[in-house]
């Protein structure tokens, strides 16, 4: 709280530039505070109740992990297999195997994690098959594939179209964003960059909980509105 | 469907009791999945603007239907109950067994074998009873399975000689 309070200054809670954001955030994981929102506590509870829901037979439980994770697991995928409708394919056979092994999982661990694992296997059986060998440097490096820095990034495997609709749905975004009354920017901003809790950003924007909800609702649906034009469109490509 | 449940739901802030409510309204509302993927979209591109934009999830789905793929949990059990469990099954398993092998050798005749054994038996060992009473097949084939099974054992009788 008081890296970001830094940062953002005592009087002003408005959307800082973004390398100020940035930064705070970075410094907050490194000094192990951070809360990013893919490996909240509330994020990790939401995916196990999905999963039990899906471990009793509810297959759209299931869809909607699979809706959430998708991008995020074909970005691992990408890091193995660079070729982009090979990683989609993968990505997919990851899904399905996951699915088939949920009857399995415990839920001792976050399903994210176990997730990885799978898609990292996964991947790594494709280039098996493929006539790819792996080495100790290999292994050690799709462990941390994910974080690893060195790894190609995502624009470099991305097909000219595939980057030209990245940038364009960034705009959207952020045009949108700005657009936005300051309460509605000041509340996504806090729970989807800084993956604060409802409770925390009351206390930050001093207003219920209740209303922290509904700023966030508001401000993703008017989002929503101008981005949906582009991801129909989207869907019906392949990249 | 409410979407404003479905975004603080999305953060892990809604109510657990209204969870099943939103995913029982997902079975006939297919419009939330759209709803759910966008939102996601947005908070991703937030974070990481280069981010991909792929529908995987109909693929899947429709794959996982054309496998018939079913996924049921398996209880858990935890290592002492399987244990205990496994002892108290097997034990009662083990009882019906001698049980019923028992009752199989009381129902089915003696084969000649077994009847010239019991002869011979019946020839070497004192009466079973001073009583004399005359034991029906079934008991006294019971009775000579008594003596081979349990070396511990004598069928013996004993006499308590009556006070005049």
């Amino acid at each position: 709280m008081s890296v970001l309070t830094s940062v953002l200054g005592a009087q002003s809670l408005g959307i800082p530039r973004e390398g100020e954001v940035n930064a705070a955030v970075r410094s907050r994981v490194h000094n192990g505070e951070g809360n990013l929102s893919d490996l909240s506590d509330s994020n990790k509870e939401l995916d196990r109740r999905l999963v039990v829901q899906a471990q009793a037979g509810n297959k759209k439980a299931f869809e909607l992990l699979v809706v959430k994770y998708q991008r995020k697991l074909l970005r691992l995928v990408n890091r193995f297999v660079h070729d982009a409708s090979e990683a989609e394919d993968v990505t997919q056979e990851a899904f399905i195997k996951a699915y088939r092994a949920l009857k399995s999982f415990r839920n001792e661990s976050a399903f994210y994690t176990w997730l990885y694992r799978i898609a990292v296997n996964t991947a790594k059986n494709h280039l098996v098959s493929r006539g790819h060998h792996f080495t100790t440097h290999t292994v050690a490096a799709s462990e941390e594939a994910e974080n690893f820095e060195d790894a190609p990034t995502l624009k470099d495997m991305n097909t000219p179209e595939a980057l030209l609709m990245s940038r364009q749905l960034a705009e959207t975004v952020n045009s949108s964003m700005s657009e936005l009354p300051e309460e509605l920017r000041t509340a996504i901003h806090l729970r989807e960059i800084e993956g604060m809790s409802y409770d925390e950003i009351a206390n930050i924007m001093n207003c219920p909980i209740g209303t922290v909800r509904s700023r966030i609702f508001r401000a993703r649906e008017a989002i929503a509105t101008k981005l949906r034009p582009q991801l129909d469109v989207s869907s019906d490509r392949r990249w | 469907m409410n979407i404003e449940q479905l975004s603080a739901w999305m953060d892990g802030e809604l109510n657990r009791d209204l969870e099943e409510k939103i995913l029982t309204n997902w079975l006939v509302d297919d419009s939330s999945a759209e709803v759910w993927n966008t939102y996601h979209v947005i908070g991703e591109v937030l974070r990481e603007p280069d981010i991909t934009i792929v529908d995987l999830s109909s693929r899947v789905m429709k794959a996982i239907e054309l496998e018939n793929i079913e996924c049921s949990a398996v209880p858990v059990v935890d290592k002492m109950h399987s244990v205990y469990g496994s002892w108290k099954f097997w034990g009662i398993a083990a009882s019906l067994l001698i049980s019923l092998t028992g009752v199989g050798f009381l129902l089915s005749p003696p084969n000649p074998e077994t009847k010239s054994l019991m002869l011979a038996q019946e020839n070497s060992t004192p009466p079973v009873s001073h009583a004399n009473i005359d034991l029906p097949q079934s008991s006294a084939y019971y009775v000579f399975l008594h003596h081979e099974v349990s070396p511990m054992s004598g069928f013996q009788t004993v006499d308590y000689p009556i006070a005049q």
